[in-house]
């Protein structure tokens, strides 16, 4: 099945909560994993995807579709292909837009690019993660992250105190 | 198994090391970096197993003025975001003469007849205590010509402070331009390591207190009578010697330092006449800034023209040659910084390893980075310069490419107006984490 014809080329896709979703090769393959599967003929009739709900392996799929390279139909030539600077902003405008969910979507779309090995998306929630560091108070970021504060307070004391430029 | 959104809690904690390793590898600037480690204990083991990225110089303002002064800001010229800084009550209003590696600066207040020398670290909030001694330079030139009435007016108010190493550490040497005597040299630490103290909240006369005064480390001066070496305009520790330059740039003298009983003595070695001059039609020309690149002294030649409306100007590095011997120096002209990018300015120097293999926005190697103070409204010249967001301090950077044509190393400058006791100063932050 992991031949390279010509012509759009469908895989099927099933996430752990039985949904199958039908895709081209050539999306699919913006996964790393995934092209490795395909390449190494572990694809034979769908691919099972453990971890991913069918809510954020469909929006995975959406976010494939809109970036993979409009050249590119076969996965030979898809990562490679340089867009236009005016498509780049395009895109661009579509991630902002993609990435404004809310935070349980945010941690399962992350887990999601890494364990599917997705670099573009892997960059974009990495990056509104960052967003998050960067733009808010420890207890923001803290509460946002769902993450418990584990320091004693003297050790949050020192490490404040040590990098007081960092939390200004 | 499947996760189902609104059912699991999700625990930023509990996400896999790879994956926390990827995301903090994407954070660039080390406060983003800092933030990130203090999350919690499994994203600062996350970081701690990433190598430390060497910090990069941050762009340090202050308008001069007590009140304002509370928080500025540290310019980041990677990313162009500038960082607030909660000053200590100790440095607010203080006008700031020099810097060391690790966020050191060292400060003295505005007027002159009673400044005092301090030297904090903006990071970690720790003073070097120095004894009354070392916090005031008063003048001790053995052929001064004439007797001052008092210590008061003896004073040398400080223009520049180098330091020979790192503050904590017990060999480190102060040298200062001053405005009375030419040069001042003090050691820091006292028979030991120098002394430390916390500075948060505390005021200064709480440090008069707390600091044991080490008075046999007081201010060796030079200069004042020696009507044949002139004013300095720089000086730099190069393989352990002093270096100055003139003011105007037609000589550089040579210094060895010898400690006689922990005291630092200066003598003069030998004095250059020759120096690296190009004319340039219509720019006024000087050597003005001198450091230390890769073991041999450089000197950095400014070229300068207010043909713009403001004064504008680019650089020529130059390096002594056959420096051991005086007879036969040359000064041959450095055509690259390599993976260096060099950051100026009357206070201080850093000169930067910044390989372009690593990610540093808008940080360049084989470059100039320097900061100037101007008399002239920048505001007027939009086309030219764009204003940086930095409080209370107006800063302008010059926009590429301005004076390339003439130019070896490319440069980037930083502008601002002279106002009452305003100022800049590069700074390299300790590593955060």
């Amino acid at each position: 099945m992991a031949t390279r014809e010509a012509g759009k080329k469908m895989i099927m896709l099933k996430s752990p909560d039985g949904m199958e979703f039908e895709v081209e090769e050539a999306v699919a393959m913006e996964s790393q994993t995934i092209r490795k599967m395909i390449e190494d003929d572990c694809a034979d009739t769908a691919i099972l995807i453990p971890n991913i709900n069918s809510k954020i392996l469909s929006r995975v799929i959406e976010y494939c579709n809109k970036h993979v390279p409009t050249t590119g139909a076969t996965g030979a030539a898809a990562s490679d292909t340089v867009a236009p600077a005016a498509l780049a902003e395009d895109l661009k405008i579509w991630d902002a837009e993609f990435i404004k969910v809310n935070r349980a979507t945010r941690f399962d779309l992350i887990q999601a690019a890494s364990y599917l090995n997705i670099k573009g998306l892997l960059d974009l929630t990495s990056q509104t993660t960052i967003d998050t560091i960067s733009d808010n108070s420890l207890e923001e970021i803290r509460s946002f992250l769902s993450t418990k504060n584990d320091y004693l307070p003297e050790e949050e004391q020192t490490i404040r105190r040590e990098n007081q430029w960092a939390f200004q | 198994m499947a996760r189902r959104g609104a059912v699991k809690r999700r625990a930023w904690s509990d996400l896999p090391a790879d994956l926390l390793a990827a995301i903090y590898l994407r954070c660039s600037p080390p406060y983003d970096r800092a933030r990130f480690a203090a999350v919690c204990r499994s994203w600062r083991a996350a970081a701690s197993w990433q190598p430390a990225r060497p910090p990069l110089p941050l762009l340090f303002s202050w308008t001069g003025d007590r009140k304002r002064d509370r928080n500025i800001r540290a310019y980041n010229p990677v990313d162009g975001r500038a960082l607030r800084v909660l000053l200590p009550k100790i440095l607010r209003g203080k006008k700031f003469v020099g810097s060391y590696d690790g966020g050191w600066v060292a400060a003295t207040s505005r007027r002159e007849r009673d400044s005092q020398l301090l030297i904090v670290n903006l990071f970690s909030m720790v003073q070097v205590a120095l004894s009354d001694n070392q916090r005031s330079i008063v003048c001790a030139c053995p052929d001064a010509f004439e007797e001052p009435d008092n210590a008061r007016t003896s004073r040398a108010p400080v223009v520049k402070v180098i330091f020979s190493d790192d503050p904590t550490s017990s060999g480190c040497i102060l040298a200062a331009i001053t405005k009375r005597c030419k040069i001042a040299l003090c050691r820091v630490g006292s028979s030991g390591e120098a002394t430390l103290c916390l500075c948060c909240r505390l005021t200064t006369q709480d440090f008069r207190r707390s600091l044991n005064p080490s008075p046999e480390n007081i201010w060796t001066t030079r200069g004042c009578g020696l009507y044949a070496e002139r004013e300095l305009v720089d000086i730099a520790f190069c393989n352990g010697q002093l270096f100055g330059l003139m003011v105007g740039g037609c000589d550089l003298y040579k210094y060895r330092i010898d400690l006689n009983e922990g005291a630092p003595v200066i003598t003069l070695v030998y004095q250059i006449h020759q120096m690296p001059f190009v004319h340039v039609p219509r720019w006024d020309y000087c050597p003005r800034y001198i450091f230390e690149l890769c073991g041999k002294l450089a000197v950095v030649s400014e070229a300068n023209s207010a043909l713009k409306g403001y004064e504008s100007c680019f650089f020529k590095v130059f390096e002594l040659m056959n420096e051991a011997t005086p007879g036969r120096y040359t000064w041959a002209e450095v055509t690259t910084l390599g993976e260096h990018a060099l950051f100026l300015g009357p206070q201080s120097y850093k000169l930067v390893h910044v390989p372009t293999a690593g990610r540093h926005g808008r940080l360049e190697e084989n470059r100039i980075y320097y900061h100037m103070r101007q008399q002239e409204n920048l505001a007027r010249h939009k086309e030219c310069l764009t204003k940086l967001g930095l409080g209370s301090c107006s800063v302008y950077r010059e926009n590429r490419g301005m004076n390339q044509c003439m130019e070896t190393i490319t440069s980037e400058g930083y502008h601002f107006k002279d106002d009452n006791g305003n100022g800049c100063m590069w700074l390299l932050p300790s590593e955060l984490c």
